[in-house]
């Protein structure tokens, strides 16, 4: 089979802040109370879903912010058991919960604010029955988890959750290596840019501008 | 030999000093049950500052560890006696602060019974994997050299090839260095300037805390001090707490000189912060307090008001060099609160856990001297 690179691709001229993706993400991988694997960020004034600038002249915009699933990923070079790793088939950023030993390193080597966290207690959940996934993540005291382009929807062929929720269809997945993907013909003819691309990381999540 | 003036001397520490040393030890095992079982919430870190006290306490340690073998094999290398009563104290202090330094490794870990794990499924490529492996060497390393210098009789030559291993193993505290220092995301640490900085800190600290031990345990006539027997580690301690302030210039300047958002925010962080002004007038305090302590016959006062300050000093930078880690966010925007950015006041069960790791330091120590004779008389 031919290696994958699997991306992710949102529009910032579609994307409307409307945070559906975040919580599509908490329902299908049943997050625990705190833990957001993909978070949408306001490019705007100092709150959430607040405008820079006066009246009238405001400006607000969006970026959604998750493991960037690196092609040089920092995580993987720093976990000292090797708890997280990449995946040679699909290039994604996986993380193992029952390997991991809670040092937090890879928390502290990721160079994308707050996109790993770390279960400081028993996880504690909103709803009182499990929700998403069948083969959702198994989340656990004390160690470090995060988005995992919902690597067991993908084994089944499907989407991840974000991307299929998306009211505005501002999020596109498919395979960068494949030139006829949809990915690779929206990065061909549009503008785009990735979040700290000065640091190496080559992280998988494109912005299009 | 009078067997009563042996005894005298081979029990220096009043067991009352033990005895609390063992309560605040004590303490410090019910505060990290708490943590354990109550989850790590009870302490003050957070997805944005995943590491805090634990991390600087490592760091710490194991500089103190690395300078004290660097101390204490110089004698026995370079034909020093001026420095030969620190041989045996040194390697001691060094294996105590190893095994102090492992501990706040393990405190911080959320999973410690998965810490197996790190041996079966050892990922060499990791920095942290080469801080175990510089871990186990200095275990080794201090434990066979002490023992030589306990059974050696007067001549040091057979020792010195081991010296030499031990000198090197001291220098390598460069390493865990390299776990801060190779993190591309976090630009306070990401600098080629703290293998060096970190092995001047290490061998400070250990300057500092040999001129204390030495001080405290001059009165039961355990050490035989005259005047000026403490000068050169004065001298050296103060040398090396120079280069460590000389080298916050250095990165302030360089930080400072870019201009850029993030290099200007760290050091507007930097210098908001109390915790680095502590750093910085201790640091410069215990330089001339050490600097003039030779002009003015080294008082017992003034060595340990020096040392003590330097210690804080040291204290301080590691608190300010983990916190300064964290304190500017890569990404700051707007978004659902997943935790706190830079670090924040420890909490008690934090505070607990560090001070614990402390006192069973300090029960380390007074233990040893109670049991051996870790000071020898000059030579030369």
């Amino acid at each position: 089979m031919a290696k994958k690179h699997y991306v992710m691709v949102v529009d910032t001229k579609r994307c409307i802040g409307c945070h559906t993706c975040a919580l599509a993400c908490k329902v299908e991988n049943n997050l625990p109370d705190g833990v957001w694997w993909n978070r949408t960020l306001t490019v705007g004034g100092d709150e959430m879903d607040t405008p820079e600038g006066e009246y009238p002249n405001l400006q607000i915009g969006f970026i959604t912010l998750a493991c960037q699933h690196c092609e040089n990923p920092a995580c993987v070079k720093v976990c000292p058991v090797g708890a997280t790793w990449k995946d040679e088939e699909t290039g994604l950023v996986m993380q193992d919960p029952d390997k991991c030993i809670g040092c937090r390193y890879c928390m502290v080597a990721c160079p994308y604010t707050g996109v790993r966290q770390f279960n400081f207690e028993e996880p504690q959940f909103a709803a009182a029955v499990e929700v998403g996934s069948v083969d959702a993540f198994n989340h656990q005291k004390h160690t470090v988890e995060k988005c995992t382009f919902c690597a067991t929807r993908v084994a089944k062929g499907q989407e991840p959750a974000c991307i299929e929720v998306c009211p505005a269809r501002a999020r596109t997945f498919g395979d960068l290596n494949d030139p006829n993907s949809d990915v690779s013909l929206l990065l061909s003819k549009r503008p785009y840019f990735q979040l700290l691309d000065e640091k190496g990381t080559e992280p998988s999540v494109y912005f299009l501008t | 030999m009078n067997s009563s003036i042996a005894q005298s001397r081979r029990k220096p520490v009043n067991p009352l000093w033990i005895a609390a040393a063992a309560v605040v030890t004590v303490a410090g095992v019910v505060a990290w049950v708490v943590q354990l079982t109550q989850g790590m919430s009870t302490v003050s870190l957070s997805n944005l500052t995943p590491w805090g006290t634990y991390i600087a306490g490592f760091i710490f340690f194991m500089g103190l560890s690395a300078g004290s073998l660097v101390l204490s094999s110089l004698p026995v290398l370079f034909d020093l006696p001026r420095f030969r009563p620190y041989a045996k104290l040194g390697a001691y202090i060094a294996l105590a602060s190893l095994i102090v330094g492992g501990l706040y490794i393990m405190v911080d870990i959320g999973k410690p019974d998965r810490l197996w794990r790190i041996v079966r499924y050892a990922h060499l490529g990791s920095p942290m994997l080469w801080d175990l492996l510089l871990t186990v060497a200095y275990l080794i390393v201090s434990t066979v050299y002490l023992r030589r210098l306990m059974q050696a009789k007067g001549d040091d030559k057979g020792l010195k090839p081991l010296a030499l291993i031990v000198f090197l193993a001291g220098l390598a505290d460069g390493l865990t260095a390299f776990v801060f220092a190779t993190q591309i995301g976090r630009e306070y640490w990401y600098s080629a300037v703290q293998p060096i900085a970190f092995f001047v800190a290490a061998v400070a600290s250990a300057g500092a805390t040999i001129l204390l031990v030495m001080t405290f345990l001059k009165p039961s006539g355990y050490v035989h001090l005259e005047c000026c027997d403490l000068n050169p580690i004065s001298l050296l301690t103060a040398s090396m707490l120079g280069l460590s302030l000389l080298l916050i210039v250095s990165e302030m300047v360089t930080l400072a000189f870019s201009r850029s958002a993030s290099a200007t925010e760290l050091i507007d962080l930097m210098i908001a912060s109390p915790v680095f002004w502590v750093e910085i007038v201790s640091g410069v305090a215990a330089l001339l307090l050490l600097l003039i302590a030779p002009l003015r016959g080294g008082g017992t006062a003034q060595t340990v008001t020096s040392a003590g300050l330097a210690l804080v000093h040291l204290a301080a930078k590691r608190l300010t060099f983990v916190g300064m880690g964290f304190a500017v966010e890569n990404i700051d925007y707007a978004g659902v609160n997943i935790g706190s950015v830079g670090a924040a006041m420890p909490t008690l069960v934090e505070f607990g856990v560090a001070l614990g790791l402390l006192g069973l330091f300090i029960l380390l120590l007074t233990v040893g001297f109670n049991s051996f004779q870790l000071v020898d008389e000059p030579r030369g």
